[in-house]
């Protein structure tokens, strides 16, 4: 989709037609941007930046706070439209999707003739306007979709994939991210003909078996399916992030936020019917140089208060002289199913503790129950 | 200027198959015809689905939400120029 979550809330709202607009979180507080419209793109604002940024590079845009339950509701209707043209439809993010058209045209027609009519039904019924790419396969396609933006749709034939990716810099295809392009670069590989070329042996000692997709990602090959889109993959991980309204630089204030980012987490472990065992804290001081510690604890672990005892000692590591201006939680090492049995009492107590604060907060919405140090700081999600 | 409500509305409306549409919305002793429904999309608050509007009058922008197990109305936001 094009500026997804911007394009959303200017077909909301006629008044942000045609206007530079920001979706971020809280527009009086410290964020970042989530999405800039295409108005406000030449300002070169973009995804992620910080919010003072992008206001200096843009005084005049207007700045929209973000909801997510409008984006996700949308993204949902575009699947479903897919879903008419598929059964394999694999959502990529919130508003990109792989759509394996192999064997539909029989039925439908020439993949171009879909693309159109998909194109068509989006915008008809949904008002929006996307790119799209279509090509042999998904390493491809997703190239192709961001050929030409916005309202775009581009055809990479089969052979047509060497000449266009001949002279294409190494960094336009997925998987292919700074660092690595950084590492690329200082070996004097800029394009993707100029990394086909570069001895596979030579990428597999630098880069170990990531080295071989490297070279093939750079021919344009790619043997993934496109999977259904009930087939959810197992999570690996989860993480919750929070900007500060403010630095911080009080262990105990930074306590407080990271109880209520471990019961998030939790919360979504459980939903999950997952149990993590190790922990990981994201630390990012004012000067933005970030750090991530992590820890592995003895058992799998589901709850918030558990989750917290293994992040606060990894916080306790950190020097917070120099200001804090976001925290992460993130737990790895996930095992779904799994139930242990509680050796003493008062696990079980906690577990049945839990689960009741999970059927209220089930039943009436999120936070109808939760930490009473909450009321002690402003907690405001990015 | 966008300004927060959350005050309990009454609505008139139609049905176009399963599609729920408000035409028309009284608010403190005035009668709001709805000109545009810009935006619709649904959400949860605990087991209650919500289901959102944002509509027009022609002149302002009003957030609209309707509760279907309590069977109310609220209107939730008004944006004007």
């Amino acid at each position: 989709m094009n500026a997804f979550f911007a394009s959303v809330e200017q077909k909301a709202n006629p008044l942000l037609r045609g206007k530079p607009i920001i979706v971020c979180g809280n527009p009086e507080g410290r964020s970042t941007v989530a999405t800039a419209s295409y108005e406000a793109r030449p300002f070169g604002i973009k995804a992620g930046m910080s919010l003072g940024e992008a206001r200096r590079r843009c005084p005049q845009a207007i700045l929209v706070e973000g909801n997510p339950s409008k984006y996700v509701y949308t993204s949902l209707q575009i699947l479903d439209i897919l879903q008419e043209y598929s059964p394999r439809v694999e959502p990529f993010s919130i508003d990109e999707a792989f759509v394996d058209l192999s064997g539909t045209q029989r039925l439908l027609g020439p993949a171009l003739r879909v693309a159109k009519s998909i194109k068509w039904r989006i915008r008809k019924e949904l008002g929006l306007t996307c790119s799209m790419g279509i090509a042999p396969n998904k390493l491809l396609a997703k190239l192709a979709s961001g050929m030409e933006k916005p309202d775009g749709l581009v055809v990479i034939p089969k052979e047509k994939v060497s000449q266009v990716l001949n002279d294409l810099p190494v960094d336009r295809l997925c998987g292919i991210g700074q660092k690595t392009t950084k590492i690329l670069n200082r070996l004097g590989i800029f394009t993707c003909c100029q990394l086909q070329r570069y001895p596979l042996k030579n990428l597999e000692s630098l880069f170990g078996k990531n080295g071989l997709a490297l070279h093939n990602i750079a021919s344009g090959i790619d043997q993934s399916p496109v999977s259904y889109y009930f087939s959810e993959p197992k999570a690996k991980s989860m993480g919750h992030d929070l900007t500060l309204e403010k630095d911080i630089y009080d262990r105990s204030e930074l306590k407080i936020v990271l109880l209520q980012l471990c019961e998030k987490v939790a919360r979504r472990l459980r939903k999950g019917r997952y149990r993590a065992k190790t922990v990981g804290l994201v630390l990012r001081y004012k000067n933005f140089t970030t750090f991530i510690r992590q820890k592995t604890a003895h058992s799998f672990l589901d709850q918030g208060k558990q989750i917290y005892y293994y992040a606060e000692k990894l916080l306790e590591k950190f020097n917070l002289s120099l200001g804090i201006r976001m925290i992460g939680v993130r737990v790895s090492n996930l095992t779904q199913g799994l139930q242990e049995l509680s050796l003493f009492p008062w696990q079980e107590k906690e577990a049945a503790l839990t689960k009741a604060v999970d059927n209220i907060n089930d039943l009436y919405g999120e936070l109808t129950i939760f930490w009473a140090n909450r009321f002690k700081t402003p907690f405001q999600s990015t | 200027m966008k300004n927060l409500v959350e005050e309990r509305i009454k609505v008139l409306v139609g049905f176009l198959g399963d599609k729920i549409i408000p035409l028309r919305f009284s608010w403190k002793g005035r009668t709001i015809k709805i000109k545009e429904i810009t935006y619709s999309w649904k959400d949860r608050q605990g087991i209650s689905p919500l289901h959102h509007f944002t509509v027009s009058d022609g002149q302002n922008l009003y957030e609209i939400c309707y509760n279907p197990i309590l069977s109310h109305w609220t209107l939730a936001k008004i944006e004007c120029e």
